[in-house]
């Protein structure tokens, strides 16, 4: 029954979709129909409310056992905690597909339900080509990948998975299904891999907004700044959640991965930083159109180059385009979805060069100064850009050329990367420590050399600081300073922020700080951000640099060393069986550092009697400080028994960093999207005074 | 006499001496540590897998090769050498970079060669453009570069 | 609702007719063949990754050196029935095949038209050389050097078996482990077929 509902649902939302489309370009365009248009609107909500039903069937269905639907089958056992059967609706391609199409429409309704309004000439295209999106991936869930095909026993006795009943068929038994249901794979569960999906898609799936408001910006010719003020907002909410999946999904891998890094330069992980940093790239630029109405043709770009980046990226990790350690199975939605990426991108960028000849985007100003604040973002949109070429090449272009044109294939790993983008990231901090200072329009180099002393003597003094610390390696100094001076350039112009406004009003500090964070939450939040960089900069120096690791087998009793640390092993807990079926061998073991014990950790190997692949997981025990994390493994490919057991300790100095900078990045970009208008316009209009009168005193 | 045999006997004395240890070491090999084994391994990628370097994967091919890292260490070879013998067997997708003198130009140098070019174009685009804009005025101030910013804040 | 918004449309509208032949720079053209030009390498890359074993048509040729050292071209060998499998010593279902193909072996040694190859994928170490040890394996061996030989079949997996006829045409492939007697069956098959020409 909820099979049946699902996928009826499904297929009218689809319906709904193709309907939305139709009638907003016809009533927009040819019959001028206002009652079109919003009829058009309306199937885009029943879009979502029937997404939402199908969504919610399968759902019900993984969470009540329907094991006669193969998806269920495929993703839950009758063992598995409720938490678990519920993160499987994105355990699986069919089912992650639909869970997909549902956030997809929910951006859509948003955005029709916030914006109509406001940006009501946008409105018929951008529903086009957001339903356009849905109706391609619905069509996947219809046509390629059903999660709602059931199994069948046919009259021959083969079994069969099948959306609808095959004739003479019968239904299998019940308890055969449950007992050879297959469980969700085994690194999936984990409270981090609950959240991440969900998380990246949404950061995916909102970039659907930007990009249909762009193009139906081209398309419509209202190529004035309104597409850019209804799409930056929607993109810093995309970006969010792409930071937060991204992050996210560095933490589970440190967690569960098991081997003491959070980044591994892996092909799908690639994938999906590529649309980060053109999104990263958009938020930066669309400033400069905002402010100057410069680089129109360029943020077109950006934006359409950020959507077609994501469904790339869901393109290369859903087809085994490449091989990956995330790569979905190889399923038959390769081809159909290499034509929506070529196809999308293609027309948009047709649409685009189409406008810039009729002479549409023309810029309304010209470059007048190199250290103007437009030319240093032109400057980091480059380095944004060619951190994506070079990031692109050496997950896909260099693996596939090789393949198909040199007969070989190639990896390119960790040195590659970490090699030819260093020199980018730190140059991005460079510009980030300048950048702030900078003027609009023109700027001079003594005006913001004036403006650097301080930010520039602060990180003389912490390099300095480190250089006393131990940090010898020039490489490494240079590297700080640079991320340093990020840092302290938002500090300290909000520092200035402060002071200039104390200069005018009588108020302490803190309400000085909130005052003027809620009156620009747009900068403020945006010197945040790069403070949350510059933290994960500072971390991620510390852990790449100077990581440190030793692999040693101890009998119970032994201790091994290292970097001021002594761990003891103390005993196993062998056999250890859990609620969802897991057997774990736990070992026990004493830190100590400087002869003080301070604290017991417990890294355990977890196996999975019932699972077909990845069988068996290592679960890292880890002490954290600021100062670095002690992170230690057992060893799970090495014997295992209460006599003698092998452990890998990695030492991470300042990872920690990049998590608590993963949380000011965060917060920064929750108060970069505030919307702004809601303070009173009689407010600003008593600030402005005030102001205007402190600057004459 | 006498001393020409004392001679002798120190001779096989010293002979002995030397060869003592030498010989515990031929028998025993170099000891080699699970550090100076991964330290290599984690430079290589298993062939077999997808994307994951050896030192942390846990398939027993990958035990086996460990295994023949550690040999091949015990044997004395270097790390440039254990890694040319992986290439030679399994290919240069075992290594992060590939060995192989075209692979390694190409991988290494066509990202650079493609910013180049966009580096070129942009700047093609901008200095194209710059003279046929009329320049327009922009309001530059002489006022500290801070009212400048809280000017700003103002008007948008 | 908003019906003052409707007036506006047709003015806009008018606006849009071209005003001149649209007229492709340089830079449009190089930016749209571009775009067509990568994602046509990625259709060949996608397509590529969908090539399977191949079950017919003439078998890819390779040289390959054996473990005791002989150097040999599978176009050495036409004329005569070339069982090729892919194997590796840390493969469970390898072990479990490996008897049976030397029992096979044995059964065909003292023919002249029938050779078998065992080709060690992604592992040749001494793992390799023990494994044939355990197994008493007396048929050729060769290591996979760069895995050029597998890339060639596509396999997917070991252990992996083609039988090549004796004009070096794929006659079959067998996924995952053999049997003595399939095998047999099999080669029986080719060499009828081929005494037959």
């Amino acid at each position: 029954m909820l099979a049946e509902i699902g996928l009826i649902a499904a297929l009218f939302a689809f319906i709904a979709a193709i309907y939305a489309i139709i009638v907003s370009v016809y009533g927009e365009r040819f019959a001028h129909s206002e009652a079109m248009v919003i009829s058009g609107r309306n199937a885009v909500i029943l879009n979502f409310i029937l997404l939402t039903v199908s969504a919610l069937c399968l759902q019900i269905a993984l969470m009540t056992q329907q094991y006669q639907i193969a998806y269920v089958w495929s993703v839950t056992s009758p063992d598995m905690p409720d938490f678990f059967r519920f993160t499987a609706l994105w355990g699986s391609q069919a089912g992650s597909i639909l869970f997909w199409s549902w956030l997809m429409s929910l951006f859509a309704a948003a955005a029709v339900a916030f914006n109509w309004k406001s940006h009501r000439r946008l409105m018929p295209y951008a529903i086009a080509y957001m339903m356009a999106v849905v109706v391609f991936f619905l069509g996947l869930t219809l046509f390629f990948e059903n999660p709602f095909e059931r199994w069948w026993v046919l009259p021959s006795g083969d079994f069969v998975a099948a959306a609808f009943i095959p004739a003479g068929a019968t239904v299998p038994a019940a308890r055969m299904l449950a007992e050879s249901a297959n469980g969700l794979n085994p690194l999936l569960r984990h409270f981090g891999m609950a959240i991440h999906p969900p998380m990246l898609y949404l950061g995916f799936v909102g970039f659907v907004i930007p990009f249909a408001f762009a193009m139906s910006a081209l398309a419509s010719g209202d190529l004035s700044t309104n597409w850019i003020k209804v799409s930056r907002r929607w993109a810093l909410v995309a970006w969010l959640f792409l930071s937060l999946g991204l992050l996210l999904g560095g933490r589970w891998a440190y967690d569960v991965l098991g081997w003491g890094g959070y980044w591994g330069w892996d092909p799908v992980e690639n994938a999906a930083f590529l649309p980060w940093l053109v999104g990263t790239a958009y938020l930066h630029s669309v400033t400069i159109q905002e402010q100057r109405g410069m680089l129109k043709t360029w943020n077109m770009f950006l934006v359409i180059g950020t959507f077609s980046a994501v469904i790339f990226a869901t393109f290369a990790t859903r087809s085994g385009l490449v091989d990956s350690v995330h790569s979905f199975a190889r399923s038959e939605i390769g081809f159909p979805m290499f034509f929506f990426w070529f196809s999308l991108t293609f027309i948009s960028v047709s649409l685009i060069l189409w406008r810039r000849h009729r002479g549409e985007l023309k810029d309304d100003h010209a470059f007048r100064s190199v250290f103007s604040r437009e030319a240093l973002f032109v400057l980091n949109n480059f380095v944004f850009m060619a951190l994506f070429v070079v990031i692109f090449w050496g997950s896909f272009g260099a693996p596939i050329v090789s393949e198909l044109f040199m007969d070989t294939n190639i990896t390119l790993g960790a040195d590659y990367f970490n090699g030819v983008t260093a020199p980018l990231f730190l140059l991005l901090y460079l510009l980030m420590g300048v950048a702030p200072v900078s003027a609009w329009g023109i700027s001079t180099l003594s005006k913001m050399g004036r403006a650097l002393v301080i930010p520039v003597g602060l990180t003389v003094l912490t390099v300095g600081a480190f250089y006393l610390s131990g940090v010898t390696s020039p490489g490494a100094l240079l590297g700080y300073g640079l991320v340093l001076l990020a840092g302290w350039v938002a500090i300290f112009e909000t520092y200035r922020g402060v002071v200039a406004r104390q200069r005018v009003h009588k108020e302490n500090v803190l309400h000085s700080l909130f005052a003027l964070v809620t009156r620009n939450p747009r900068r403020y939040g945006g010197y945040m951000i790069h403070l949350g960089i510059a933290v994960i900069g500072m971390g991620v120096i510390g852990s790449m640099v100077f990581q440190q690791e030793t692999q040693q087998t101890l009998s119970v009793g032994e201790s091994l060393q290292i970097d001021g640390y002594t761990m003891r092993y103390d005993g196993l807990l062998g056999n250890q069986v859990s609620e969802d079926g897991r057997i774990m061998d736990i070992a026990e073991l004493t830190l100590f550092r400087d002869g003080n014990e301070i604290s017991h950790l417990r890294p355990r190997r977890d196996f999975f009697p019932e699972a077909t692949d990845m069988n068996s997981m290592t679960i890292a025990g880890s002490y954290s400080t600021l100062e670095n994390d002690f992170y230690v493994l057992l060893v799970n490919w090495e014997p295992i028994s209460a006599s003698s057991a092998t452990f890998k300790v990695y030492i991470n100095p300042l990872i920690n960093l990049v998590w608590w900078g993963g949380l000011i990045l965060i917060i920064g970009t929750l108060l970069a999207g505030y919307p702004r208008e809601t303070l009173p316009a009689r407010v600003r209009e008593t600030l402005r005074l005030a102001v205007s009168q402190g600057a004459r005193s | 006499m006498t001393q020409s045999m004392n001679w002798r006997y120190l001779l096989m004395f010293l002979v002995l001496a030397l060869s003592v240890p030498s010989m515990v070491w031929a028998q025993d090999g170099i000891v080699v540590t699970d550090d100076q084994v991964n330290a290599i391994a984690q430079k290589l990628y298993c062939p077999v897998c997808e994307n994951i370097t050896l030192d942390t994967c846990g398939t027993s091919a990958c035990a086996d090769w460990r295994y023949e890292i550690r040999l091949q260490l015990e044997q004395g070879k270097t790390e440039v050498q254990i890694t040319e013998d992986f290439v030679r067997r399994f290919g240069d997708r075992v290594v992060g970079t590939p060995l192989d003198p075209l692979l390694r130009a190409m991988s290494l140098y066509v990202p650079w060669i493609l910013v180049a070019a966009a580096l070129i174009g942009v700047a093609f685009v901008l200095l194209k453009r710059r003279p046929a804009q009329t320049p327009v005025v922009v309001q530059a101030t002489d006022r500290s570069h801070y009212d400048d910013l809280f000017e700003q804040d103002l008007s948008n | 609702m908003t019906t003052s918004v409707n007036e506006t449309m047709p003015v806009e509208l008018a606006v849009e007719a071209p005003r001149k032949p649209a007229r492709l720079g340089l830079g449009s053209i190089v930016l749209l063949v571009g775009i067509i030009a990568v994602s046509i390498v990625f259709a060949i890359a996608l397509a590529r990754q969908r090539i399977t074993q191949p079950e017919s048509g003439a078998a890819p040729t390779f040289a390959f050196e054996t473990f005791d050292g002989q150097s040999y071209n599978l176009t050495d060998l036409r004329g005569k029935v070339v069982m090729i499998n892919f194997w590796a010593s840390w493969c469970g279902p390898c072990r479990a095949e490996a008897p049976e193909l030397q029992s096979a072996w044995e059964y065909y040694q003292n023919s002249s038209n029938v050779i078998f190859l065992g080709i060690a994928y992604a592992d040749n170490g001494p793992r390799s050389i023990a494994f044939m040890e355990e197994f008493g394996i007396s048929y050729m061996n060769a290591p996979d050097l760069g895995t050029r030989i597998s890339e060639a079949y596509h396999i997917q997996g070991v252990p992996e078996t083609f039988i090549i006829d004796q004009d070096g045409n794929i006659a079959q492939f067998v996924y995952a482990g053999i049997t003595r007697d399939r095998l047999i069956t099999i080669i029986d098959g080719v060499l009828a077929k081929g005494g037959a020409q």
